[in-house]
């Protein structure tokens, strides 16, 4: 980890510009809709960045907190059957 | 009535392949009128309503495409069209009531936090279940649409441009804009117990 600090901060316009890329396609990654040369890209960029490291894992776990949090409710019964028996008598 | 053209379906035929096909999706739709409307019986007269469209124009569906973005987009243009109008009022979810309740809790620090039994972590769980709802449902219907459709059911951008009527690259910044919105209200659930409680196994 130093040492990539340290590379970094020897090319610290040309990491910015890098940054500026991949947090633009960070949701694109995220919601697996990116290009497999964009994915490259931005995952090799992550190896050297860790502010854009930690932005990902941000961004990734929002969207898992999501999914794992927002209780799903079942279907009434009664909706399934209602719904049938409408379109069995529907001619 | 049953004077049938060659490539028409019979009633019974129609009927077999409507199930088969469109009745598997009645989970996912029930919960995205839940979500759009906030209420049980307005959710199931959502979801009734889109069958009946669905069976109406069942013609058109092709067998084997997408029966779940065919649903959702009759669905969405259900509730744009015929149902905002007439539907009551809008959050019946007592978001501060839960908000409070959990606050309280805060002060008891982290040592209380670990010490937490099982039945006291599923309480815990269920608070944040609550709490997270509260915020989705805060959002303005577009963007918790488009959190619903992208993070809970993993629409591509391509089939939620097709649901929602507007190119990707609205799509995208839009999604952009409602998960700002949720950071924020989330925001600290970032801090205290970083967004994953680790109370489940992960799915990835």
């Amino acid at each position: 980890m130093e040492t990539t600090t340290t590379t970094l901060q020897g090319d610290v316009t040309a990491a910015n510009a890098d940054c500026d890329k991949v947090i633009s396609i960070l949701e694109m990654i995220i919601d697996e809709e990116a290009s497999s040369d964009d994915r490259s890209y931005f995952y090799k960029h992550l190896e050297e960045c860790k502010t854009c490291f930690e932005a990902h894992n941000h961004q990734k776990m929002l969207k898992s907190f999501l999914k794992m949090n927002v209780k799903r409710k079942d279907v009434p019964a009664s909706l399934i059957s209602t719904i049938k028996s409408i379109v069995h008598e529907t001619a | 009535m049953s004077e049938e053209k060659a490539n028409q379906l019979s009633k019974e035929e129609k009927d077999r392949r409507f199930e088969t096909e469109l009745m598997p999706v009645i989970g996912p739709l029930y919960n995205f009128a839940f979500r759009l409307t906030l209420d049980e019986d307005d959710a199931n007269d959502l979801v009734q309503e889109t069958y009946l469209k669905a069976y109406r124009f069942f013609d058109y569906f092709e067998q084997g495409t997408n029966a779940k973005a065919w649903l959702f987009r009759i669905l969405k243009n259900s509730f744009i069209n015929d149902f905002r109008k007439k539907s009551k009022q809008p959050a019946k979810v007592d978001y501060n009531e839960v908000e409070s309740y959990y606050n309280t809790d805060d002060v008891e620090g982290e040592g209380e936090m670990a010490a937490t039994s099982d039945m006291r972590s599923q309480a815990v769980q269920e608070l944040i279940g609550d709490e997270v709802a509260g915020a989705l449902n805060s959002l303005p219907v577009d963007f918790r649409t488009v959190i619903i459709l992208c993070d809970l059911e993993g629409f591509t951008y391509e089939e939620m441009a097709k649901i929602l009527d507007i190119p990707i690259g609205t799509v995208r910044s839009r999604l952009h804009r409602a998960r700002n919105f949720l950071k924020e209200k989330l925001e600290k659930y970032a801090k205290t117990m970083g967004y994953n409680a680790d109370g489940n196994h992960d799915d990835e």
